[in-house]
C-alpha cells in the first residue's frame, strides 16, 4: 500500500491538492480570523517543541538545589519548582510531550478508525456489524478510564500513552468515516468507476478515501484537543509519561501539593494547556465550517 | 416501534457483554505475575508449589473462558471478587461509595443543564451581542480548561484566599444540607462547567435555528409576549439535540468524577478508581470500568428511547 500511496503522491494531481491547501489557508484567514490565529499559535507551540533544546535556557531536569521554589525573575522567567528546576524550560520541553503524544494519538486513532469505518461502511452486512459493535464497545468505556487501564497494563511511556489515547479515540473516527462512506458508496462517480471495471480496493482507496479526507481532517483537529487534554489528565493522575520527564500534567500535579506555598507554579502549565487546547478546538471549528459545512453544529 | 426498542436493548446488552470481555482480557494481559496482581501479595520468596496453590485457590489454573464465565456470572450477581488492596468485597466498597458519587453527579448534572440551557437561551436571543460573545467565550473555556486546572483555580481562590469552602470531605445532603452545599459546591461547580459548556452551545444553535421558523413569526404576530414565544413554542422544539448532548456528556461526567473526586477528597467511586490505580488494585479497577461502561450504555439507550417520546415525527421501524 505504501507504493500505491507513493505513486499517488507523485501524480500530477498532487499539485492541485497542494493548491487546495493554499486556498483553504487563505479562506481560513479571511473568514475565520480566530481559527487562523489559533493555527499560528499551534505552529508556534510546534516550533517551540521542535527546537526546545535551543530555546530553553536550562535542561528540563537540571536541578539547582539552592534555588528551590524561587519567584519568577530574570534568571528564571517562570520561577523554579521544588527541586530548583527552571519552570520556563520545563514548559518548553513539556510541549514536546503534549504535542507529540497528541499527534501520535491522532495518528493511531486514524490508523484504526479510518479502516474500520471504510470497510464497515463499504461492505456493510456482517463486516459492518462486527466492526461497529467493536466500535460501540470501545466507545462505551469512558475514554480517560480506558486509557488509564491500558497505560497501566502496558507500562507508562511516550509510546504507550499515545497508543492508549489513540485506542480510546478511534471510535469517533470510525463513526464519521462510516457515515461518509455510506453516502459516497452509491455516488455517481463511484458507480462510474465500478462500471469501468475498478475493483473494490481501488474504489475504496482511490475514490472514496480522498473524498472523505475533509471530515477526517476536521475530526482529527478536534480530537487532538481531546488527546492533549487526556494526556495532561493521565500525567496529572501520575500514569502518564514517567517523571522526571517534564509534562504539563505532572507539573500541575506537583504544584497542586504546593498550592499554599507556591501558587504561581500552577499558573504556567495551566495556561499552556488551556491555550493549546483552546487553539486546537478553535482551529477544528474553523476547519469544520470551511471544509465540511454539513457537520456544522453551531 | 416495538421492534426498534427490542433491537436497541439487545444491542446494548451485546455491547455490555463485549465490554466485560474486553476489560477482562485487558486485565489478564497484565505484565508480570497475575497472582501478585490479583491477590495483591508478592510471590517473591515462594516456591513453585506454593505459587501453584495460590493460583489454584484464585482459580487461575482453569481455562481462560471458564475464568471469564465465572467472573461474569459473579458480576451479574453483583460479586466482583475481592480487592487486592484490603481484601474486602469490591461490590461492598463500590456501593458504600455510591452515595457520594450519585449526589455529586446529580447536583452537577442538574446545575450543568440549568446553566447550559439558561445561558444558551440568553445568547440565542441576542446573537452577535456582547452577552452572546461572553457566553460563547465561557463555553469555549469550559471545554478547553481541564477539570484539574479549574479545580486548582477554585481551590486557590475559595479555600486558600477566601476560606469560604473547605477542600473536600463529604457531607450527606440529607444529614446537613448547609454543610453539604459547602462541601460539594466546588466539585459540583467544576463538573457542572464541563456539562454546561457543550449544552450551552447546542441550545444556542438549536434555538437560533428554530426561531427562524414561520410558526414563531405567527406566534409573535398573534401578539404573544416574547417570553411565551420562546418558552412555549421555540424552546420545546429546540431541546431535542440538547437531550442527546446531555446523554453523551454522561461519559464525560464519569471521567471528570475520577479527577474531581480525588482532588476534592469526595469519597466516591471516582476517587476509588484513582486509589486502585496507585495501589495497582486490578479487581477493583476492573469492576469500576465495567460499572462506568454499563452506566454509559444505559444512559445512551435511555436517551435513544426518550427521543421517540419527545419527537413524534421521528418514526422508528
Amino acid at each position: 500500500m505504501n507504493d500505491r500511496l507513493a505513486l499517488r503522491m507523485a501524480r500530477p494531481g498532487a499539485g492541485a491538492r497542494a493548491g487546495n491547501v493554499a486556498k483553504t489557508t487563505r479562506r481560513l484567514f479571511a473568514r475565520h480570523p480566530l481559527a487562523a490565529i489559533s493555527a499560528c499559535l499551534i505552529a508556534i507551540f510546534a516550533l517551540i517543541a521542535i527546537f526546545a533544546p535551543l530555546i530553553a535556557p536550562y535542561g528540563p531536569t537540571e536541578a539547582d538545589g539552592l534555588a528551590s521554589l524561587s519567584d519568577p525573575s530574570s534568571q528564571h522567567f517562570f520561577g523554579t519548582d521544588r527541586f530548583g528546576r527552571d519552570v520556563f524550560s520545563r514548559i518548553i520541553f513539556g510541549a514536546r510531550i503534549s504535542l507529540g503524544v497528541g499527534f501520535g494519538a491522532v495518528l493511531i486513532a486514524g490508523l484504526i478508525g479510518i479502516p474500520f469505518g471504510l470497510l464497515g461502511g463499504y461492505f456493510g452486512g456482517l463486516a459492518d456489524a462486527v466492526l461497529m459493535r467493536t466500535t460501540d464497545t470501545f466507545m462505551s468505556i469512558p475514554g480517560l478510564l480506558l486509557a488509564l487501564t491500558l497505560v497501566l497494563v502496558l507500562e507508562p511511556s511516550f509510546f504507550t500513552v499515545a497508543l492508549a489515547l489513540g485506542v480510546a479515540a478511534f471510535p469517533g473516527y470510525a463513526r464519521v468515516m462510516r457515515s461518509r462512506v455510506l453516502s459516497l458508496r452509491s455516488a455517481d462517480f463511484v458507480l462510474a468507476a465500478r462500471a469501468m471495471g475498478a475493483g473494490n480496493p481501488r474504489i475504496m482507496l482511490r475514490h472514496i478515501l480522498p473524498n472523505a479526507a475533509a471530515p477526517m481532517i476536521v475530526v482529527a483537529s478536534l480530537s487532538m484537543g481531546g488527546a492533549v487534554l487526556a494526556e495532561a489528565g493521565l500525567s496529572f493522575l501520575g500514569v502518564g509519561v514517567r517523571p522526571p520527564t517534564a509534562t504539563w500534567g505532572s507539573m500541575l500535579k506537583d504544584s497542586f501539593a504546593l498550592i499554599y506555598t507556591a501558587p504561581w507554579l500552577m499558573l504556567f502549565p495551566g495556561a499552556a494547556i488551556f491555550i493549546l487546547i483552546l487553539s486546537l478546538n478553535l482551529l477544528g471549528d474553523g476547519l469544520r465550517d470551511l471544509l465540511d459545512p454539513r457537520q456544522r453544529r453551531s | 416501534m416495538t421492534g426498534y426498542i427490542a433491537r436497541s436493548i439487545s444491542q446494548s446488552l451485546l455491547v455490555i457483554v463485549l465490554v466485560s470481555m474486553l476489560v477482562f482480557g485487558i486485565m489478564r494481559a497484565l505484565p508480570g505475575d497475575p497472582v501478585a496482581a490479583l491477590s495483591g501479595e508478592s510471590t517473591i520468596g515462594y516456591d513453585a508449589k506454593q505459587v501453584d496453590e495460590i493460583k489454584e485457590s484464585l482459580g487461575l489454573n482453569r481455562p481462560l473462558a471458564v475464568q471469564y464465565a465465572d467472573w461474569a456470572f459473579g458480576a451479574i450477581r453483583g460479586d466482583f471478587g475481592n480487592s487486592a488492596r484490603n481484601h474486602l468485597s469490591v461490590s461492598d466498597e463500590i456501593s458504600s461509595r455510591l452515595v457520594a458519587s450519585v449526589q455529586l453527579g446529580l447536583i452537577a448534572m442538574t446545575l450543568g443543564i440549568i446553566i447550559g440551557v439558561a445561558f444558551g437561551i440568553v445568547a440565542a436571543l441576542r446573537p452577535g451581542s456582547i452577552i452572546d460573545m461572553l457566553v460563547t467565550l465561557f463555553a469555549m473555556s469550559g471545554i478547553a480548561i481541564p477539570t484539574f486546572v479549574s479545580s486548582m483555580a477554585l481551590i486557590w481562590i475559595f479555600t486558600v484566599q477566601l476560606h469560604w469552602f473547605p477542600i473536600g470531605g463529604f457531607v450527606n445532603i440529607w444529614d446537613d444540607p448547609a454543610m453539604a452545599v459547602k462541601s460539594l459546591a466546588m466539585p459540583a461547580g467544576v463538573l457542572a462547567m464541563t456539562i454546561a459548556a457543550p449544552i450551552m452551545r447546542h441550545t444556542r444553535s438549536s434555538l437560533l435555528e428554530v426561531l427562524r421558523f414561520d410558526y414563531i413569526r405567527t406566534a409573535r404576530a398573534k401578539g404573544l409576549p416574547g417570553s411565551a414565544v420562546v418558552i412555549r413554542h421555540a424552546l420545546r422544539n429546540s431541546l431535542l439535540p440538547v437531550v442527546t448532548v446531555a446523554g453523551l456528556r454522561m461519559a464525560a461526567l464519569l471521567e471528570g468524577s475520577v479527577i474531581v473526586e480525588s482532588m476534592f477528597s469526595v469519597p466516591g467511586i471516582g476517587r476509588l478508581a484513582v486509589a486502585s490505580i496507585s495501589s495497582r488494585d486490578y479487581p477493583t479497577l476492573q469492576a469500576i470500568v465495567v460499572v462506568f461502561a454499563v452506566i454509559t450504555v444505559v444512559v445512551n439507550l435511555m436517551v435513544d428511547l426518550l427521543y421517540t417520546r419527545l419527537d413524534p415525527t421521528i418514526k422508528y421501524t
